[in-house]
């Protein structure tokens, strides 16, 4: 495979990978209702845009796969085939190898080996659709010397056909009765593949109007296409017969170069291109003339070909007036062809010109892969706004500290000038900081798309029939915090489909639908993002949770017994608890809920579960809006200030030491008729106790893994909002701590990683 | 370049396909606008008639056969010289683009000298730089 070395690639990646996700999407919505025109068109106009734009590159595998997926979705979208669930798998399937493709193509500006294979094959179970039963094997048609109507395919045509690649044509002359058989001479000449060029002319004059008969075929096609002669003359197989198939020689493609021609004639390549425009305007004159006066745009196609004959005229160096009229033109057009047509053109076949340059190598380092987010308009307009603030509020300071230095200010209207100054520089940064934020956000359909296809082809694993529902994916978080979601959404959203929803048949015999449903919901609460997964399967049986746990040996006897029902669901996030006796290959792969749980702490958020057995099972996963800036609370242990991210915190408690029960091993105190149990933050992180003789306990209530704890720290300071850097470096790895942000004196803060510590 | 530079409207929904079609025109020595789509294109042409359009068939919102019938339709526009550049290829795309005021149609993927042979001559551009 050719290495690709075209300054357009990079921009063409990222273009494809929208194509290619539009095209899921559309094909998706099509197979749940197929007479819909609309994601039709999208999926058409998606293919169709990709194969125009991977032709600029040199990746024939790539543009040969999309060619062969355009043709079955032109055959669609023409009523000549429905879409069934086997095309919808085939065309699946190939979007998923396109982007394989694309991602080569990205890393390392190839295809893959093999994709030449690939993408005949695919291609192949593609038209298989389209070219009707059997396989018979290909004509084998003897190459025929060059026949008389090859050298008469227009010179233009051939000029414009790329050099250095094979074309072949072909003359197709439909049996006059084809009709009757259910042919479709014009079908069956679009599916040629790499098809550049066709045109239609009539087998003999034509008759009177009144002569014609309509349920005859009296058309010849001619074309030219970018293909092996055998792959046509195979698609041609049914009608042998009826087909000159020949391969075009090299030396008739491409832009004819030849010495200048005797006399005042110009260069053959003026005079090429001039003939070229002069039979482009005849057709466009000749167009639409049959409409007559009635023609909206008759005067404007005139008026068009006058400025182009013009400009041919100009091009080729003569001055013939231009007339007015469409007859006028025509007789131009004619005496022009005859005078170009004068002196022999010579046909010298040579190089095609040297003007054909890659763009110049300007840009053909490449670094590494950059990261980019696309940006609203509107929002970087917003942050253009404010930095135009800022300066003029840098500019206010300099006055301000001019005037301080000249003594003009007393210093209290010094202090007072200062204030204002610094009120607004701080509403500045915080507005700052807020279209800053905004421009990091984006919905989190980012995430959902991959849903329809991801539980499509999962259910049909299971033979479980599952309408998915998304709500809410225009729901706006940080990016990282959107990634950070993708993992354990997929596996519970596979959870519920292999554990959650039922097959059919149980479906039925419980008095529910076949159909089951699982719903995605995004919304936005206050600083958090909440995402819901609901099914309405056979939900979680907490006696059974109990059971397996007790089994298992995950929790003390006594414990599992207190355990409300719906606390009993929320053992399905203990470490080392899998509710299936056999572990599926969808959400098995040696991951638990307990990894779902973690991985969605770490982003600084929660998960919760809820569940009614018989009726379903809803998972609702809370995560801030930004990971960027984290609201805290900061306590006192000892000497020393610790942050809390206030997602966790439920609120601040002052519990009378006389409150404090001892049970067991451990500590607890009622709050308003619960028990919650009780931690001291020094012990979790072997601290010397403190030596306080407070009357009161201070205790951070907080939630947990779905549960409520009170910790005992020293004393609460402010809330603060900071930026939490992750540990780097040699304590990246230090358990009990989520980050670290700066405090305004200088400060560094840890940041407690509190479901870690509570463990 | 000045503002008597032969002016070409690209009008194609591929953002590739619209950066591959100016750097052949501005190497050709012309200026360049884009637009996405027929409508936005109509609202250019007739904010800043061009010297040229170069337009793709199939796009969303306004397709390029309607943008030219319109183009065609109004004074201002019908005499501006026209190249549709497209991956359709069957006839009736041809005979259509024609009906549809066309001056040219060429099939994508489009060779760069050809496309900037036709589209300076149909816009005016010197030749060779030669200025009259």
């Amino acid at each position: 495979m050719t290495v690709i070395d075209s300054p357009l690639l990079p921009q063409f990646i990222p273009e494809a990978r929208d194509l290619l996700e539009q095209a899921g999407r559309s094909l998706l919505l099509l197979e749940r209702d197929p007479a819909a025109a609309e994601p039709m068109n999208a999926l058409f106009r998606a293919m169709h845009t990709l194969k125009g734009t991977s032709g600029l590159f040199e990746i024939g595998p790539f543009t040969r796969l999309v060619h062969a997926a355009e043709d079955l979705l032109c055959a669609a979208q023409a009523g000549r085939l429905d879409l069934a669930p086997a095309h919808a798998d085939l065309l699946l399937a190939t979007l998923d190898r396109l982007a394989e493709w694309i991602e080569s193509l990205a890393e390392a500006s190839l295809l893959p080996d093999g994709a030449e294979a690939a993408s005949a094959d695919l291609s192949a179970r593609l038209r298989a659709h389209l070219g009707g039963a059997g396989q018979g094997a290909a004509a084998a048609a003897a190459t025929a010397p060059p026949p008389a109507w090859l050298a008469a395919l227009p010179p233009d045509v051939l000029a414009a056909l790329p050099p250095g690649q094979g074309f072949v044509a072909l003359r197709y002359t439909p049996d006059e009765h084809c009709f009757f058989r259910g042919e479709d001479p014009l079908g069956l000449v679009r599916l040629v593949p790499g098809l550049a060029w066709l045109a239609l002319e009539p087998c003999a004059p034509w008759p009177a109007a009144s002569e014609i008969d309509p349920y005859r075929s009296q058309l010849r096609y001619l074309a030219i296409a970018a293909a092996e002669p055998g792959v046509v003359e195979d698609l041609f197989r049914y009608v042998p017969d009826q087909v000159e198939i020949a391969a075009l020689p090299p030396e008739a493609i491409g832009p004819r170069m030849a010495a200048p021609g005797a006399f005042a004639a110009p260069a053959d390549e003026v005079s090429e291109t001039v003939r070229a425009l002069l039979a482009a305007q005849r057709r466009l004159l000749e167009a639409g003339g049959g409409e007559g006066a009635a023609d909206p745009i008759a005067a404007g196609r005139i008026a068009a070909a006058r400025s182009a004959i013009g400009a041919a005229i100009a091009h080729a160096g003569w001055s013939d007036p231009v007339p007015q009229d469409a007859a006028g033109l025509l007789g131009l057009i004619a005496t022009l062809e005859a005078r170009l047509d004068a002196p022999a053109p010579l046909q010298a076949a040579e190089a095609p010109e040297t003007a054909a340059q890659r763009p110049a190598g300007a840009d053909t380092a490449r670094g590494g892969p950059a990261t980019t987010l696309r940006v609203e308009q509107a929002k970087i307009d917003a942050l253009m706004n404010l930095i135009g603030e800022l300066v003029v509020a840098k500019n206010a300071l300099a006055w301000l500290s001019r005037r301080a230095e000249d003594g003009s200010l007393g210093v209290r209207e010094l202090a007072r000038e200062i204030k204002d100054r610094q009120a607004l520089v701080s509403r500045i940064a915080e507005e700052m900081q807020t279209a800053v934020m905004a421009v990091r956000m984006m919905p989190v359909e980012n995430v959902f798309q991959r849903f329809p296809r991801l539980v499509r082809d999962t259910a049909r694993r299971l033979d479980k029939r599952v309408e998915l529902l998304i709500e809410g994916g225009e729901t706006e978080a940080d990016k990282t915090v959107v990634e950070a979601l993708a993992d354990p959404l997929i596996h519970m959203v596979r959870n519920s489909l292999d554990h959650g929803i039922e097959p059919p048949a149980e479906r039925l015999a419980a008095g529910k639908p076949e159909h089951g449903t699982l719903r995605l919901e995004a919304r936005q609460g206050n600083d958090q993002v909440v995402i819901r997964v609901v099914d309405d399967g056979r939900g979680l049986d907490p006696e059974k949770l109990r059971r397996r746990v007790l089994e298992k040996g995950l929790m003390e006897p006594e414990r599992v017994e207190a355990l409300t029902d719906q606390e009993a669901c929320e053992l399905i996030f203990l470490p080392g608890f899998s509710t299936a006796a056999t572990i599926s290959d969808l959400s098995g792969r040696g991951v638990g809920m307990d990894v779902v749980r973690s991985t969605i702490a770490k982003a600084g958020g929660s998960v919760s579960l809820s569940s009614r057995k018989g009726e379903g099972t809803v998972v609702e996963i809370t995560l801030p809006l930004s990971m960027a800036v984290t609201r805290l609370m900061t306590v006192a242990c000892g000497e020393r200030l610790f942050g809390v991210p206030m997602g966790l915190v439920i609120e601040t408690v002052r519990v009378p030491r006389a409150a404090v029960r001892r049970i067991g091993q451990r500590e607890a105190f009622v709050l308003r008729d619960r028990v919650v149990p009780l931690l001291r933050l020094a012990h979790l992180l072997d601290l010397p106790e403190e030596d306080s003789r407070a009357e009161e306990e201070a205790v951070l209530v907080v939630r947990v893994g779905g549960e409520r704890l009170g910790l005992v720290v020293g004393a609460f300071r402010e809330v603060m909002e900071a930026i939490v850097k992750p540990l780097e470096g040699v304590i990246a790895g230090l358990p009990g701590f989520a980050g670290t942000t700066l405090l305004g004196d200088g400060r560094v803060l840890l940041i407690l990683d509190l479901p870690e510590l509570v463990r | 370049m000045t503002a008597t530079t032969p002016l070409a409207l690209i009008v194609d929904d591929a953002a590739t396909i619209r950066s591959f079609h100016r750097d052949t025109l501005e190497k050709a020595g012309m200026r360049v606008e884009e637009a996405m789509n027929g409508l936005e294109a109509l609202e250019r042409a007739l904010a800043a008639p061009p010297n040229l359009f170069l337009v793709d068939v199939n796009m969303p919102q306004m397709d390029g056969l309607s943008f030219l019938r319109a183009a065609r339709a109004e004074p201002a526009l019908a005499a501006i010289p026209a190249i549709i550049v497209t991956s359709e290829r069957a006839a009736g795309d041809v005979e259509g683009s024609f009906a549809a005021g066309a001056n040219l149609f060429l099939s994508k993927p489009v060779r760069p000298e050809v496309l900037a042979r036709f589209a300076s001559v149909l816009a005016g551009v010197p030749l060779h730089g030669a200025s009259a």
